[in-house]
């Protein structure tokens, strides 16, 4: 079987209409995850005895935990739990949220880490106020560190949403698989979706690769 | 550059309770999950609950254990073909060729830039349009998961190869070593040793991703777990049992790695 341009052509809007939701998926999922992950960031670098112990505990559950099998529980299991009915698309943003937001707490808590603690001593020496501490001297700073290791949380979380196509999300992949079992056309519809996660990906990694460089750089 | 700065600018451990604290630390808390824990109560299906039995789970006992099988099975092949193609392209990177070099960085970015899933089903429904020859949905998982790690263990192996000091490729030279006996006896042996942590962090990692494997159905234990579920109709049981073990032995595997970290440091 010849690869053929037409039938790309042809499935191309649907492809793109897909690769929407799965910005969509990740942009929602990934808002989601920062708000989790300060809060449980605060939690275990803040709260002491239950609330520290809460807050590890989120983290190293669901770093462990795989993506797929928290999918696939959130999906099946809260209906007969509760009587809501969440759709595909809610389900799938908290499942790639709830793991999202472990690693984001983690990459928070080494943001914060690093600053080296002159910088707040210093602070407080000049008598700077504790929201102008926050805002003029650790904010920068932590989030020039923390740039490269939440774009490389984007770029997971993007590869993470192709697994959301199992419970029916239509996303990119989704369409892909959908379309191919229709017209057989596995070959040009497959290379179309893997270009295209190629091609969201590719950008942020290769930012994540400079600005890891320019840190380094920085340091010595 | 020193660090360690949470204990400098968060003094709060080390000072006694202020009433802001006693707010902020506990009451705070206290309410949001007293809050949350009541939501859940009040909704919750509580007959649904009171018919959950895990002991149902029992009869698929041996299912589930092939399925484990499988996803060790699986695991262990690929990392080693992904650690034997990392460290060849490692390896392959220093010869001076930029075109070679040119070609290892596209297949190291392709890989890593494409979805674990995507990669699984382009090889398993794409691939043989070219090749003529169909594999199975095991050995589509092993490709897709060897070449993907791949990817990420020939980082691990480069990052590796750089920690060596200047002064072992300077005294192999100044041994007159040929490159081979360079490479095999004074390089790569000390680089095995430097990667055994980040190849133990990649390998539970790839534990984990192969349960994505589960969308072609491949065998491994997240595919027994989602067939038994709809087999059964019980999805809570099964899926939690196939979570916990997938947690346990996830647990298992990263304190072997913190292990393993602690006998290369010393």
């Amino acid at each position: 079987m010849a690869f053929s341009f037409r039938v790309l052509l042809d499935s191309l809007p649907t492809l793109l209409f897909g690769a929407i939701t799965t910005i969509q998926l990740v942009l929602l999922s990934l808002a989601i995850s920062i708000v989790l992950g300060g809060v449980v960031c605060a939690g275990r670098v803040l709260g002491r005895g239950l609330v520290r112990s809460l807050s590890i505990a989120y983290v190293s559950l669901f770093r462990t935990l795989p993506e797929t099998v928290l999918i696939f529980w959130l999906f099946y299991c809260i209906p007969l739990l509760f009587h809501s009915k969440p759709t595909a698309m809610q389900s799938a943003i908290v499942a790639l949220a709830i793991p999202a937001g472990a690693y984001m707490a983690e990459i928070f808590r080494a943001g914060i880490d690093a600053i080296p603690s002159g910088q707040l001593e210093a602070a407080k020496a000049l008598g700077l106020s504790p929201l102008s501490i926050v805002y003029d001297i650790i904010a920068p700073q932590a989030l020039r560190t923390m740039a490269p290791p939440i774009l490389g949380l984007v770029t997971i979380l993007i590869k993470n949403s192709a697994l959301v196509s199992v419970i029916g999300v239509e996303e990119l992949f989704y369409h892909a698989t959908v379309q191919a079992s229709q017209n057989y056309r596995y070959f040009e519809l497959l290379t179309a979706a893997a270009l295209l996660y190629f091609a969201m990906i590719l950008p942020l990694s290769i930012a994540v690769q400079w600005q890891e460089r320019r840190l380094i750089t920085r340091s010595h | 550059m020193k660090t360690g700065a949470v204990v400098g600018w968060v003094p709060v451990t080390r000072r006694a309770l202020t009433r802001s604290d006693l707010i902020w630390f506990y009451l705070v808390p206290a309410i949001t999950v007293m809050a949350l824990l009541v939501t859940v109560l009040f909704t919750i299906d509580r007959e649904f609950v009171s018919t959950l039995n895990f002991s149902n789970i029992y009869i698929y006992r041996y299912a589930l254990l092939q399925g484990l099988y499988n996803t060790l099975l699986i695991t262990f092949l690929s990392l080693l073909l992904g650690i034997s193609i990392g460290l060849s392209l490692a390896c392959l990177s220093y010869y001076p060729s930029r075109p070679l070099r040119w070609f290892i960085l596209a297949y190291v970015e392709i890989m890593r830039d494409v979805p674990l899933v995507v990669a699984l089903f382009w090889i398993h429904f794409a691939l043989p349009l070219i090749t003529g020859y169909s594999t199975s949905v095991f050995q589509s998982g092993f490709i897709a998961m060897a070449l993907q790690s791949s990817a990420y263990l020939s980082d691990v192996a480069r990052a590796g190869i750089q920690a060596i000091p200047a002064g072992q490729w300077d005294a192999a030279d100044a041994l007159g070593l040929t490159t081979m006996s360079k490479w095999a006896d004074i390089i790569l042996p000390q680089t095995l040793k430097i990667m055994v942590p980040p190849l133990a962090n990649v390998s539970i990692g790839y534990f984990k991703a192969s349960s994505a494997l589960a969308l072609l159905s491949v065998g491994e234990l997240m595919t027994v777990g989602a067939r038994i579920s709809s087999y059964s109709f019980k999805p809570i049981e099964t899926l939690t049992t196939v979570g916990i073990i997938y947690l346990g032995l996830g647990y298992m595997l990263s304190s072997v790695t913190h292990k393993l970290e602690r006998l290369v440091k010393t």
